[in-house]
């Protein structure tokens, strides 16, 4: 079998990914079927890395957490009635946790060693180290090596710059959100607490094992067979947990791998907790948006674009050039049709790269109201139920865009059209 | 593999200090362990403790080689569930069933915990073989240990075709993307496509029908199974 790889990703993981699962039942008896494919051998440091109790970044002083912009290295609460404590005891291990501003992170990442001579991940590394010095009174890395601790505060920064550009995408501000401890009503307006009109800071777990991932999702929520869940938690707030493991048996062992995954589902969970609307937003634009952050990381790692790929063409990540073409044969979903996307099955490969496209396309326009344009898209309607919360919500698409951008889809599509005809290079 | 990754839910008690109920940890009884890991699924278990020398791997099941097809395949037949490192930790609820450093690494049984059958991770595959053949003529109608080639060949048939679309896919991606496309083209990759998804959905039933089994009732099931693969 061609095991040739594209992209970091082996043709047999692309294999497992696209097996669906066959559930067969006879007479009570459940036999759950999973991918056909062969396990891949692990990592020959198989010993589980003893985390320093003290992060020898800060070395736990209350200035040094301050310079850092921390609030603490925990314990504290993450949902209700879990604490960091709950969540160690379940995956039968220490994390190292840390409270920002904005998020709640824990992980149990290893020590990264950088590729060797990959000047992508070594250019990467530097503008993101050079960034995070400032913010410690001692900081000289070991070149080469993330220990567990910087990896910690690496994606601390990581997630609170993506946090700030959301927030300066969309031009969002503290009044568009209830205030701490502000009573309101379930379905406010401006959704129920500070942090994007959430009562609770968002939740991320970044787990190096497939089994920490399993215990988290078995004792609090429902096991999946992904390297990701996102999850809105009981009390409020949004959830992300996340396997390096599962990544590296994909066959992205980078780091930058798991840095674009974690990127593309914090958007999606950004845009699906805002004010609390649960997950209502439309397909294409979070995708699209999660593209974009993805790209950002390494225009090569739009991982859960993963049909987009294509064997033995090295070329397959410059979307542009195949975006252009697919406008000018006019194989592209019509801008209607894609918002009516519920499902991850209507989105094709070129599917991906066209909401990609689209949103890119949106964000650039100038002068336009993109925060009520996105206000719109995400509106709780609390209290509708099912398909008439889905119709009221695309109804709301339709008035908002026109609102905003001051064009039906049909005038949308065609804007969005000629601009990568006139922006895009073959 | 497809692990579950039982965690037992502790009874809480209100904390004595501070504001929030506090989980009590304590080991549980050989037959709550059982009950807790097993939940309604009756398939045999296959309980592995992960260990520091095999841990982030499936090393203690799968050796190199081809030959972990089989393994993999009788594998589905069971309930595969890894428990922590500090499963040997007397506190640990799951403790009963690996009470310390010196238990066996895995063991096969059926659901209730009966028919016991401890192996380590440098036994033999034939040794593992015969101990899943085994577990698994107890708790099924018929064994189906014997039908792992013909699965194994139609997951391998299934493989093929999944690769088969991918390359058609991508020919057609080539071809909307391509400067002067040939529609003519695309519409016969299309009808390719669909023809290789109706071969997929065919095997797939086929691999469904092999794979779904009758369990054997509780009270014909032997009561015990002699310990010879035991180490």
């Amino acid at each position: 079998m061609d095991t040739s790889t594209q992209g970091g990703r082996t043709r047999l993981a692309l294999l497992r990914i696209r097996m669906s699962r066959i559930v067969a039942v006879a007479v009570a008896v459940v036999v759950v079927l999973v991918e056909s494919s062969f396990a891949l051998q692990g990592s020959n440091d198989s010993k589980d890395e003893t985390f320093e109790l003290v992060d020898p970044y800060t070395t736990n002083q209350r200035t040094s957490l301050e310079r850092a912009g921390y609030v603490g290295f925990g314990p504290f609460p993450l949902w209700d009635g879990v604490r960091t404590s709950d969540v160690e005891e379940a995956i039968g291990r220490k994390l190292l946790w840390v409270e920002t501003a904005h998020f709640k992170l824990g992980t149990t990442l290893e020590t990264y060693k950088s590729a060797k001579g990959d000047p992508r991940e070594e250019k990467r590394s530097k503008e993101e180290l050079k960034r995070l010095e400032p913010k410690f009174a001692k900081f000289k890395p070991t070149a080469g090596k993330v220990d567990p601790w910087l990896r910690l505060h690496l994606y601390a920064q990581r997630l609170e710059e993506q946090h700030t550009e959301f927030v300066k995408t969309f031009s969002l501000t503290p009044e568009d959100f209830a205030t701490e401890n502000e009573k309101v009503p379930f379905d406010a307006p401006r959704g129920q607490g500070p942090y994007l009109g959430q009562v609770r800071k968002a939740v991320v777990l970044l787990l190096e094992k497939q089994s920490h991932f399993g215990r988290v999702n078995t004792r609090w929520f429902t096991p999946v067979d992904h390297q990701s869940a996102r999850l809105r938690m009981p009390g409020g707030g949004m959830l992300l947990i996340t396997c390096a493991e599962t990544l590296v048996k994909w066959g992205y062992e980078q780091d930058a791998a798991l840095h674009s995954v974690v990127a593309a589902d914090v958007v999606y969970n950004f845009v699906d907790g805002l004010r609390d609307h649960g997950y209502w937003s439309p397909l294409w634009f979070k995708t699209g948006l999660a593209h974009i952050a993805s790209r950002k990381v390494d225009e090569k790692l739009a991982i859960y674009a993963f049909r987009s790929v294509r064997q033995h063409d090295t070329d397959a990540w410059k979307w542009e050039p195949r975006v252009l073409g697919l406008v000018a044969n006019d194989y592209v979903p019509k801008w209607a049709e894609m918002a009516a996307f519920t499902s991850w099955d209507q989105l094709t490969g070129p599917g991906h790269m066209v909401a990609w496209s689209r949103v890119t396309w949106l964000l650039g326009q100038r002068g336009m109201d993109l925060k009520s344009w996105l206000f719109g898209i995400t509106e709780p309607f609390h209290d509708l139920k099912g398909d008439a919360r889905a119709r009221a919500l695309r109804a709301r698409e339709v008035e908002v865009t026109v609102q905003v951008f001051a064009k039906n889809f049909a005038e949308m599509d065609a804007a969005w059209r000629r601009w990568v005809q006139d922006t895009y290079k073959r | 593999m497809d692990w579950s990754y039982p965690v037992h839910k502790s009874a809480e008690v209100e904390r004595t200090s501070g504001t929030a109920p506090v989980a009590m940890r304590r080991a549980l009884s050989r037959e709550e362990a059982l009950r807790s890991i097993a939940g309604q699924d009756p398939r045999p278990l296959l309980v592995l403790r992960e260990c520091s020398v095999c841990n982030k791997t499936d090393d203690a099941l799968l050796k190199g080689g081809s030959e972990n097809d089989r393994t993999l395949v009788l594998a589905r037949w069971f309930n595969c569930v890894k428990l922590p490192l500090d499963v040997v930790d007397p506190t640990h609820p799951f403790n009963a069933l690996f009470p310390n450093d010196e238990s066996e690494h895995l063991f096969l049984a059926l659901a209730d915990g009966s028919s016991k059958i401890p192996l380590e991770s440098d036994g033999s595959r034939t040794e593992l073989w015969t101990g899943m053949s085994r577990v698994l003529e107890l708790a099924y109608e018929k064994n189906p240990a014997p039908a792992y080639a013909d699965v194994l060949k139609r997951f391998t048939k299934i493989d093929i075709l999944d690769a088969k679309i991918i390359e058609e896919e991508a020919k057609k991606g080539l071809e909307m993307e391509s400067l002067r496309p040939d529609r003519k083209k695309v519409d016969d990759v299309e009808r390719k496509i669909a023809d290789v998804r109706a071969q997929i959905d065919a095997e797939k039933a086929a691999v469904e029908k092999l794979m779904t089994l009758a369990p054997r009732p509780p009270a014909v099931a032997k009561p015990s199974v002699p310990a010879k693969a035991a180490r």
